[in-house]
């Protein structure tokens, strides 16, 4: 059983600088949770604390049920895959893995069964003899994660492991650890300042921001439904697109009035929040939720200027003017647009987000 | 820059190399030549004091013969070694010690990294002189200071003490050299990077397991660097030695002692040895001499480059 | 962790304590520059109010000793003429700088005396006449004011000391007694008077009330560094000037040749490049004790000794240097030197336009470390000196002025001090290029 919560866990650094604040969540036994958020918000210093390199200065950190802010990182039984990897320079693969396992005087039968165990796994056993330095980064990242695998810890702490490898390699190793993530079947806490990743090897996602958590959910739930216009437009590439809009109830619906854009939101879904006449709110689209214009979806047509085409292949995305708002679109490869035309779209409303100006919550 | 060198720029870069060769040549290489041409003659009876280098006769090998029966040779040989054993292991240890304590983020740090490192650009023989002062017995400082604690330095000082005038030389020395191993050790330890030793801590070592399986191990090259340095003074030992010894007799071969039948400088370490050659031109000698410590010091260096795995 | 604990508490007591042995020579002979004559041995750094002199030894009833004292800046000689020596002339010796002193046995009784430097007859302008009374008694005599000048006449002991102004003044004696002293007189002499002493040798010593200033004077002065400087045989100021010259032509000679022989090493791609490297850094590993015979042999047969250049010139050829500039220079990115060359710069323009400025730093750094190394190079201005030479440097004029048979600490301390405080100096200025100097050249792996 490997259960970790974090309860109000705060951080200040001396001179008053208040790194995460007051974060609480829960994971599973069993359970791939990503920490993500952009560069400085914080992530890495939870991950810290977790793991004893930082000092918790307030809330409680159980593992199992157990209170472990001031056990040492040795005691908590966990293992930790770093950024740049740390491995021993002056050691071999193999006793780069083994290191732990002598330190806590490990009979060396048993050393060598679970270093080999793990070479395996990973696909280093012809690499147990090399140096760090004669390994490619891939390998290496691949021996860091090896050391802890052989420690067979309760938790695996991954301090964003794929942001030094090349973008090929990224992929690769991306789907190594889902699929390692399903062999061990480990409690693992990743941190990464990449959506993508987040997405595709999370089964809960924790988004921080400025020291504070936004929102903890699985991936598809955080992307159907985030909890505020950060969340939104940080999930998702390329990002959400947002419109400044403001409300006039007419007839009954919703309807939104951009610079030169304007919509009507009618349903269910609209009728139900109480919006004042002209209340500001902003409009949340996607790019993959906008189309072109076509019979069916006339109700959300808006005319907007084709500025730039980027082709991607199996489809393009469009930058679109909208008199002084540019929002970008993701299209089928065969639409038939042309810079610096005009051309008729449509948004889909069922998909659309709409936010509270000012606190940047989520309002639908 | 692999292709093969053409003509034009080997005439070019000669031209930059000159001052430097030349000056190389006659004063290190041509008398490396030289010495060993030396060590086969000698001066005799007939010898022109005027121009002493150029009327010395050919002797063969008697040089070599004469200095291997000597027992002075081996005397200063030992001490050689018993000096370097003295002073390179302590070097080491000071100033890692000094790297591990000035490690840490510390304010005033510089301060004292400073501090330690200034003696060591300090002239050997003032100093050494100036610690003849504060040794002195009765009325030198370090008297005084233990006087007050209840002790007493021996009747004649610990520089005219047979037994301990070589020990507390070393001591000087690695007081006052302790700053450049420090220096050393500090930069190769600030250049392992930070999250090694979190891995480790995670990984479950402690204080003093980090330091024996992770900062030592990793600190080879430059432990090595001081091994092979410190052999180097060690052979070269003359200004500490010719500033600090005393002898009833005059000389500088420290407090005497007898050993194989003769009596014996304590201080007279083959440098000292070397000079005392010279100063008596026995050139020959002196030259013969200096051909067998540099195989020596050759001999050694390999060895420890061996010995702890370590490519120059 | 930032616990500003116990820990680093230890870590800065552990520093401090190394820091004060590492540096003690430096405070020490700073201190001992600045005590009196005869000071240099004693542990006394602050003034006692009260202070206790030296013991004095008289012989009641016996001849006793005159110290006749002359002082002169200019004079090669100074004779006495005395009728204690039944007027024949003999020489002072002068082995205080500008001080020639002497100490004469003589019975008791009325003298007189006159002083001849260099052949002529010194005149009082007061008396206009050139001979001295010198009144002996059974107790020590001079021809200037000493601070005891007690006598003994007819079995009464006088006790005189010129004290500083203030009582009490006490006479301390072999037996025990203390007695008071009186006074001070017109002179500011403290008397005192003892009848019961017997024929024979006899001690007593001195104790007085001092003011805090007028005991730092005793124990302190500055006079050591001037007569140090100015000394006849051992002119610091010149072997001060000499250390600067041979150090700094060292630095500069060392770092020109070393640089034009680095940049070629580095950047330039010549026949026998490697089998010379490999000679060089062969060269590294050998003593440098080895060269110090024909070195010395070849110096001789160029007529070097006793001059700038043999002190100088041998040890230019700096490997080190070499293997430092080399690995400097290496890391100039190559595009520079092209585009140079296709602004049309000559070979040397290269070398002076594009690796002379750029390597400034590097170039800073190894003048320093020469400059010092030759500083503190003893051995070597050592044989390449002769005693009497004009071009000694500090560390070997030092040396023989602390062969001579009286050995003055204070003043040698004081000599010391134009050695050491510059390099000091220049160390605190210029810490960082020592210490970048020793990590660059310092272990790569």
């Amino acid at each position: 059983m490997a259960q970790v919560e974090i309860k109000n866990l705060t951080k200040i650094y001396d001179g008053g600088v208040c790194a995460v604040k007051s974060a609480s969540f829960e994971v599973a036994d069993k359970e791939f949770v990503v920490l993500v958020g952009p560069s400085g918000c914080g992530k890495s210093t939870l991950l810290r604390m977790i793991a004893g390199l930082e000092s918790i200065s307030k809330g409680d950190l159980l593992i199992d049920g157990k209170r472990v802010n001031d056990l040492p990182s040795k005691d908590r039984d966990i293992a930790m895959v770093f950024q740049n990897y740390a491995l021993y320079p002056h050691l071999t693969v193999y006793e780069n893995m083994a290191f732990s396992l002598k330190l806590r005087n490990f009979p060396s039968n048993e050393i060598k069964a679970r270093v080999e165990e793990a070479a395996n796994i990973l696909g280093l056993s012809e690499y147990l003899s090399r140096k760090p330095r004669a390994l490619s980064g891939g390998q290496r990242q691949r021996v860091a994660v090896g050391r802890a695998i052989v420690r067979r810890p309760k938790v695996f702490l991954f301090d964003e492991p794929l942001s030094n490898l090349d973008a090929k390699m990224r992929v690769q190793t991306r789907v190594e650890l889902i699929k390692l993530h399903r062999q061990l079947q480990a409690t693992m806490i990743y941190v990464t300042h990449d959506q993508v990743e987040a997405m595709t090897m999370a089964d809960k996602i924790v988004v921080v921001m400025g020291g504070e958590i936004q929102q903890i959910a699985p991936p598809l739930k955080l992307y159907k439904n985030p909890a505020n216009k950060f969340v939104a437009g940080f999930i998702g590439s390329p990002a959400m697109n947002f419109l400044n809009c403001k409300c006039s109830k007419e007839s009954n619906n919703i309807v939104l009035k951009a610079e030169n854009f304007s919509t009507e939101l009618s349903g269910e879904k609209f009728s139900s929040l109480s919006l004042n006449s002209s209340q500001e709110v902003t409009l949340g689209i996607r790019p993959e939720d906008i189309n072109i214009a076509t019979s069916e979806n006339s109700n959300n047509i808006f005319l907007a200027n084709v500025e730039i085409i980027e082709q991607m292949g199996n489809e393009i995305f469009v930058q679109l003017s909208i008199d002084g708002y540019e929002i970008t679109a993701r299209l089928p490869a065969d639409a038939n647009l042309r810079v610096g035309e005009k051309g008729q779209f449509s948004f889909n409303k069922e998909k659309c987000h709409l936010f509270d100006p000012i606190s940047e919550k989520t309002l639908l | 820059m692999n292709t093969r060198p053409n003509l034009r720029e080997s005439l070019i870069s000669y031209i930059f190399l000159v001052p430097f060769l030349v000056v190389f040549i006659v004063f290190l290489g041509y008398p490396m030549l030289y010495s060993l041409y030396l060590s086969f003659r000698s001066t005799t009876f007939s010898t022109d004091w005027y121009n002493i280098f150029n009327s010395m006769e050919y002797v063969g090998l008697a040089n070599y013969r004469s200095l291997v029966l000597d027992t002075r040779f081996w005397w200063s040989l030992g001490l050689t070694l018993s000096y370097a054993v003295l002073t390179i292991p302590s070097s080491i240890a000071f100033g890692l010690w000094l790297a591990l304590l000035l490690n840490n983020k510390l304010k005033g740090v510089a301060f004292f990294r400073s501090a330690f490192y200034l003696p060591n650009v300090l002239d050997m023989y003032v100093v050494g002189t100036i610690w003849v002062l504060i040794l002195s017995p009765n009325y030198g400082l370090l008297d005084i200071v233990l006087s007050k604690i209840g002790l007493h330095l021996p009747e004649s000082g610990l520089l005219a003490n047979p037994y301990t005038a070589l020990a507390t030389i070393a001591a000087v020395v690695v007081i006052k050299g302790a700053g450049f191993g420090m220096i050393l050790f500090l930069s190769a330890i600030q250049n392992i990077s930070e999250s090694i030793y979190e891995a480790a801590d995670i990984d479950g070592a402690s204080w003093w397991q980090k330091l024996r399986y992770i900062t030592l191990p990793l600190l080879k090259p430059v432990i090595l660097f001081m091994i092979i340095t410190g052999t180097m003074s060690a052979i070269n030992a003359f200004t500490e030695i010719y500033a600090m010894a005393s002898s009833k007799y005059g000389g500088f071969g420290g407090p005497y002692i007898q050993f194989n039948g003769e009596s014996v400088g304590v201080t007279s370490l083959s440098g000292l040895y070397l000079y005392q050659l010279f100063e008596r031109a026995e050139y020959g000698k002196t030259a013969a001499f200096s051909y067998l410590l540099m195989i020596i010091a050759l001999i050694i260096s390999f060895a420890n480059a061996k010995l702890l795995k370590v490519d120059k | 962790m930032e616990r500003y604990s116990l820990k680093s508490f230890f870590v800065y007591v552990a520093l401090s304590i190394g820091c004060l042995i590492a540096l003690l020579p430096l405070f020490w002979m700073l201190i001992i520059a600045c005590k009196q004559q005869g000071q240099a041995l004693k542990l006394e750094f602050l003034p006692e109010p009260i202070a206790i002199t030296a013991p004095y030894q008289i012989s009641i009833g016996k001849t006793n000793q005159v110290t006749l004292q002359y002082y002169s800046t200019s004079a090669q000689t100074i004779q006495v003429r005395a009728s204690f020596n039944k007027d024949q002339l003999f020489e002072m010796s002068n082995d205080r700088g500008n001080f020639w002193i002497n100490f004469y046995d003589i019975p008791v009784g009325e003298y007189e005396y006159e002083f001849i430097a260099d052949g002529i007859v010194i005149v009082n302008p007061e008396t206009k006449s050139s001979k001295t009374k010198l009144q002996v008694t059974e107790n020590l005599s001079s021809n200037i004011k000493l601070k005891n000048a007690s006598q003994s006449k007819d079995g009464v002991f006088t006790f005189r000391f010129l004290g500083s102004g203030q009582a009490p003044v006490k006479a301390l004696l072999q037996d025990g007694r203390e007695i008071n002293l009186t006074g001070p007189d017109s002179e500011g002499y403290f008397t005192g008077q003892v009848t019961d002493l017997k024929p024979g040798d006899f001690s007593y010593r001195f104790s007085y009330a001092r003011s805090f200033w007028d005991g730092i004077s005793e124990i302190y002065t500055y006079r050591n560094f001037v007569e140090i400087l100015f000394n006849r045989d051992f002119p610091f100021i010149k072997f001060f000037l000499n250390s600067l010259i041979v150090a700094s032509l060292s630095g500069f000679l060392t770092v020109s040749l070393c640089t034009m022989a680095g940049y070629v090493f580095a950047k330039k791609n010549f026949l026998g490049k490697r089998a010379l490297w490999s000679i060089f850094l062969g060269t590294m590993l050998v003593p440098g004790l080895i060269f110090m015979l024909p070195q010395f042999a070849i110096v001789t047969k160029l007529g070097w000794i006793n001059s700038y250049f043999g002190m100088v010139v041998p040890h230019v050829a700096n490997i080190f240097g070499l293997y430092l500039l080399r690995q400097y220079i290496e890391t100039i990115p190559d595009s520079l030197f092209e585009a140079a060359r296709i602004d049309g710069a000559s070979e040397w323009q290269l070398f002076t336009k594009v690796v002379i400025p750029l390597s400034m730093p590097i170039m800073l750094t190894l003048f320093l470390l020469v400059f010092v190394g030759q500083w503190s190079n003893f051995l070597w201005q050592y044989i390449t000196n002769t005693p009497d030479s004009a071009y000694r440097t500090l560390p070997v004029g030092l040396s023989l002025f602390k062969g001579q048979y009286d050995i003055r600490w204070e003043q040698m301390m004081a000599g010391a001090c134009f050695s050491i405080i510059p390099i000091t100096v220049l160390f605190v200025i210029a810490q960082r290029f020592f210490v970048q100097g020793m990590t660059s050249g310092g272990v790569k792996e």
